[in-house]
């Protein structure tokens, strides 16, 4: 049996498969899976999905996450897909991370820098012991705790940590002028040589776990991009306000609140022909509570910029814009599965002439070798009838 | 729509947006582009730099060519950012209408269309869709049209279709002018 593309007695088949997707969809209806529970217990997954998916709504992305039966990357596909039929209605003013309402902070270059550290709530020190929900901690919180009361700081302005280096003079000026504007992927396909704002933009949206695997790749692998001994200056989560102006006023007004995390990597310029006074700082941001992405992305850009001017440096920025979009690769992937029957079918002829060519080809040599074996003639004269020198 | 728009003025409301520059087609008092603009936040440009066109006017003689001359048709490697005109017409049908005298018979093939279909428009003149022809010759480079009737029914002729014949129809339905 075989299925082929609509008209040629696939749909039948193509109907079945869709109504048995959608047996589950109506079921879990049925059992009152509820969005705002959706929302309540999975926000890491949302907060996933919404920032590769380049769209910030919780019930549209818990929707989606629930429609996908919590599939991170058929969600994305569904929320991108939504995403695309959305007016642009206003562009945002640029929003300042530095006004950013911190609810986690940490500076793993520098024990005591200007303002907290603040971990906030984070399974980093976390035993991995299963438990069931509501079960009593297999391995209860025990130890000496500080009891002084830890220093009230307010949210910025105080100095994130590339700017303590700015002011001691040791980070190098990466500035670029040429490149003002947000490079706008929506509406701009992928070019290179890539500007910076492009790359940022490409690992803002890009999938996390295949931006994850590029920087280990890159680090462990055999490209070389990333540093290995690159620093955290920050890590930052927190709510960031969104700004437009108003279609009348032409004042900024408050639209709402995203949440975003925030990372610098910081690496000394210690390699042959670089200035080993000065370090270098990438920079990640990305939409929602995704500590991991934005800390590939910082190293990432950090890599793309120190190698930017060399060959390698111009195959990362290809990899970054070409590779890292989930809903390319995924799809990319999955259209495997579609029926490619004329496609394999030239190759097996082409694979069929081919070896036909090739029989007919030892057949020759056979009959000219047994020719030549049961030849009377000199040996030379034998030698020169096979091919080889007298 | 209220009363004294258009009914074009209504895929213009629902399609365009931040990104896709507008323009009137005719300059007609009938045609409120600025205030889609403000409703939709479509910048109002020139006309070659718009990618919206509003022509709100039915207008049975005028034949627009140098309007439709001065659209952008994309290139080759941009074929999407041709234009896309929202014409208003009087009325729209697959049958000849009540008033045949004013009418159009066109006849369409292309993708999408099994043989040919057959249409009657009235509210546009038969040059204007000898300059459609000239504009859309170039594939892929041409403009997308979307006639609206006041009635609320509406055709949307893409750039790859080819209206083979338009036919002007006589209240005794015998051709007057064809083309093609």
């Amino acid at each position: 049996m075989s299925y082929a593309g609509t008209n040629k007695g696939g749909t039948a088949a193509i109907l079945a498969a869709e109504r048995l997707a959608d047996e589950r969809r109506h079921a879990l209806a049925a059992d009152g899976v509820d969005i705002e529970q959706a929302i309540a217990a999975f926000p890491a997954a949302l907060d996933r999905i919404m920032g590769e998916a380049g769209l910030w709504d919780e019930r549209l992305a818990a929707t989606a996450f629930v429609q996908a039966s919590g599939d991170s990357a058929e969600a994305v596909h569904l929320l991108r897909a939504h995403r695309s039929t959305l007016p642009r209605l206003a562009i945002s003013e640029p929003a300042d991370a530095a006004k950013m309402q911190i609810v986690r902070r940490i500076v793993p270059a520098h024990r005591s820098p200007d303002g907290p550290q603040l971990l906030g709530e984070t399974v980093d020190f976390t035993a991995r012991l299963l438990r069931a929900p509501g079960a009593p901690d297999p391995l209860p919180l025990a130890g000496e705790t500080d009891t002084t009361e830890p220093t009230k700081y307010a949210d910025e302005p105080f100095r994130r940590y590339s700017q303590f280096l700015r002011d001691r003079g040791l980070l190098i000026e990466r500035t670029d002028r040429a490149d003002p504007e947000p490079f706008d992927l929506a509406m701009t396909p992928p070019q290179l040589p890539a500007a910076r704002s492009a790359t940022l933009s490409a690992m803002s949206l890009s999938e996390t776990g295949g931006l994850i695997s590029l920087w280990y790749r890159s680090v462990l692998g055999p490209d070389g991009y990333a540093d290995e001994s690159v620093t955290l200056g920050e890590v930052r989560r927190g709510r960031l306000r969104v700004d437009v102006r108003h279609p009348h006023t032409g004042n900024p007004v408050t639209i709402g609140e995203i949440r975003v995390s925030e990372t610098e990597a910081i690496s000394h310029l210690d390699e042959r022909g670089e200035d080993p006074s000065q370090f270098d700082a990438g920079y990640g941001l990305v939409l929602g509570h995704n500590e991991r992405k934005a800390i590939a992305m910082a190293n990432m850009d950090l890599a793309a910029t120190r190698y930017g001017a060399t060959p390698e440096g111009q195959l990362l920025q290809q990899l970054i814009m070409m590779t890292t979009d989930g809903l390319a690769s995924n799809g990319f992937l999955e259209h495997l599965k579609l029926p490619h029957y004329v496609t394999f079918r030239s190759m097996m002829e082409r694979a069929e002439a081919a070896r036909a060519v090739q029989d007919a080809e030892q057949d020759s040599v056979a009959d000219a070798v047994t020719a030549v074996v049961h030849d009377d003639a000199p040996l030379d004269e034998r030698r020169q009838k096979v091919g080889q020198p007298a | 729509m209220p009363n004294g728009y258009a009914a074009a003025h209504l895929p213009m409301l629902a399609l365009t947006d931040l990104m896709t520059p507008i323009c009137s087609l005719d300059g007609s008092p009938l045609g409120h582009v600025e205030e889609v603009g403000i409703v939709t936040g479509a910048p109002v440009a020139e006309l070659g730099a718009a990618q919206w066109i509003l022509a709100a006017d039915p207008a049975p003689t005028k034949p627009y060519a140098d309007a439709l001359r001065g659209l952008a048709g994309g290139s080759p490697l941009s074929p999407e950012s041709g234009a896309v005109i929202c014409q208003q017409v009087t009325t729209i049908g697959d049958e000849p209408g009540a008033d045949p005298a004013h009418e159009l018979r066109l006849t369409l093939t292309g993708p999408g269309i099994a043989r040919a279909i057959v249409m009657y428009v009235s509210g546009l003149a038969a040059a204007y869709f000898r300059e459609r022809a000239e504009l859309c010759a170039a594939h892929p480079v041409g403009i997308d049209l979307i006639l609206i009737a006041s009635d609320g029914a509406i055709a949307a002729i893409p750039r790859t279709t080819e209206i083979v014949s338009v036919t002007e129809t006589t209240p005794t339905n015998q051709p007057m002018e064809t083309y093609r």
